[in-house]
């Protein structure tokens, strides 16, 4: 990366790979891979799978970077291309059978979401080991039991790569209905938790 | 249960909250594998391999196209020419019978009909080699359509005699048998 590529907005790079740099594009890789690898990871809900679909999401950004006009933010852009990837994704058949294949870690008729690689949970805090695993657990599993719509606000809203702005955009919902959905999630979680008697402790 | 929610105390409640932001961090506070970049420029290259590829594609079309097409013209051209020379072929025979009627002149090269003219057929005359009678003469050669009842057919010339070759070959005349005569008979018996 130079010192130019560095210091250029995404606007910039996006000019010079349109004109056929290479290196300014994989320097827009650079600076948006984590947001692009999140969205996917928060749609089909396996790393490996959000991997692949990121690197296709970003082929597909290259191949039409001629039609992008500058009149979005490429980063937004760049996330509606992915988010369209991952419903593909998660639409497809393979995706199906092999969720129908694998053993659902959770109860039976939940959505088996599947949970991704724990690398966060390497570098756990101290505060954060006397949080019982067990409800970390159990609040995992029950985020796949989650109606879609809102499951993916909350997973894109805990990213920490996207704004509610873009997350808007990318759902194709209102501002305010990404908020409600945000928020519904967390009290149909508390609701469920409770349920399981974590409300008495 | 759907008072439940409306149960929790506050510290549960924070308890929860707690718990729900770290499970969505660990869910989705991830990154992706390292060398996320190279292996997207990596995929960038096939791009020039599939526009050669769709080149490719484009080039076998159309050679595949010229040959359909070179196979619909060429095949009724052919079938054209086919016609006129069945036609020949399958002529009337009597076309033999003037050749026969005039043995002197057994050259196959003429003949009393005109070739048929198909439009379209060029109409200059194409010379044909001689073709040698490898079958001798059409005199010796009789047919049924050919056979002429007032034609006077010349004698053969007689064979030169060859030094060495052997004597000719002389049948004698038969003799007429002696008439055959038989004694009358003797009404008593023979020796009687």
């Amino acid at each position: 990366m130079t010192a130019t590529e560095a210091s250029a907005t995404d606007l910039d790079l996006v000019r010079l790979a349109q004109a056929g740099d290479v290196e300014a594009f994989g320097e827009l890789v650079e600076r948006n891979r984590r947001a692009v690898f999140r969205a996917a990871l928060a749609c089909v809900g396996n790393a490996a799978e959000a991997d692949d679909v990121a690197q296709e999401a970003f082929v597909t950004a290259y191949r039409k970077l001629s039609t992008f006009r500058g009149e979005a933010q490429f980063r937004t852009w760049l996330l509606s291309i992915t988010w369209r990837k991952a419903i593909d994704r998660r639409k497809s058949i393979s995706r199906w059978l092999k969720m129908a294949v694998a053993p659902a870690r959770g109860e039976s008729g939940e959505d088996p979401f599947d949970q991704m690689d724990r690398v966060a949970s390497a570098d756990r805090s101290q505060e954060d080991t006397i949080v019982d695993d067990e409800l970390q657990r159990n609040v995992t599993r029950l985020i796949g039991t989650l109606p879609r719509k809102l499951r993916d606000a909350l997973l894109l809203a805990g990213t920490g790569e996207h704004t509610y702005e873009q997350i808007s955009e990318l759902l194709g919902a209102p501002l305010g209905t990404v908020k409600w959905r945000v928020s519904e999630a967390r009290r149909v979680l508390k609701k469920k938790l409770a349920a399981l008697g974590y409300a008495y402790d | 249960m759907t008072d439940i929610p409306r149960r929790l105390g506050s510290a549960s409640a924070t308890r929860l909250d707690r718990a729900i932001d770290r499970a969505v961090r660990d869910m989705m506070q991830v990154d992706p594998r390292p060398g996320f970049r190279r292996r997207v420029l990596a995929r960038l290259d096939p791009e020039p391999v599939q526009s050669s590829m769709f080149l490719r594609v484009a080039l076998v079309g159309t050679v595949i196209a010229i040959l359909i097409l070179a196979v619909m013209v060429i095949v009724p051209d052919r079938r054209s020419e086919l016609r006129p020379t069945l036609a020949q072929r399958e002529g009337p025979p009597s076309t033999t019978a003037p050749q026969s009627a005039a043995p002197s002149n057994p050259s196959p090269s003429k003949t009393s009909v005109p070739p048929r003219r198909t439009p379209g057929l060029t109409r200059e005359r194409i010379l044909m080699p001689r073709i040698a009678n490898v079958f001798g003469s059409g005199r010796n050669g009789v047919a049924a359509a050919s056979v002429d009842d007032n034609a006077v057919w010349p004698a053969p010339a007689p064979p030169q005699d060859l030094p060495g070759a052997p004597a000719p070959l002389v049948i004698p005349p038969i003799e007429p048998p002696a008439p055959l005569v038989i004694p009358p008979l003797n009404p008593r018996g023979p020796g009687l």
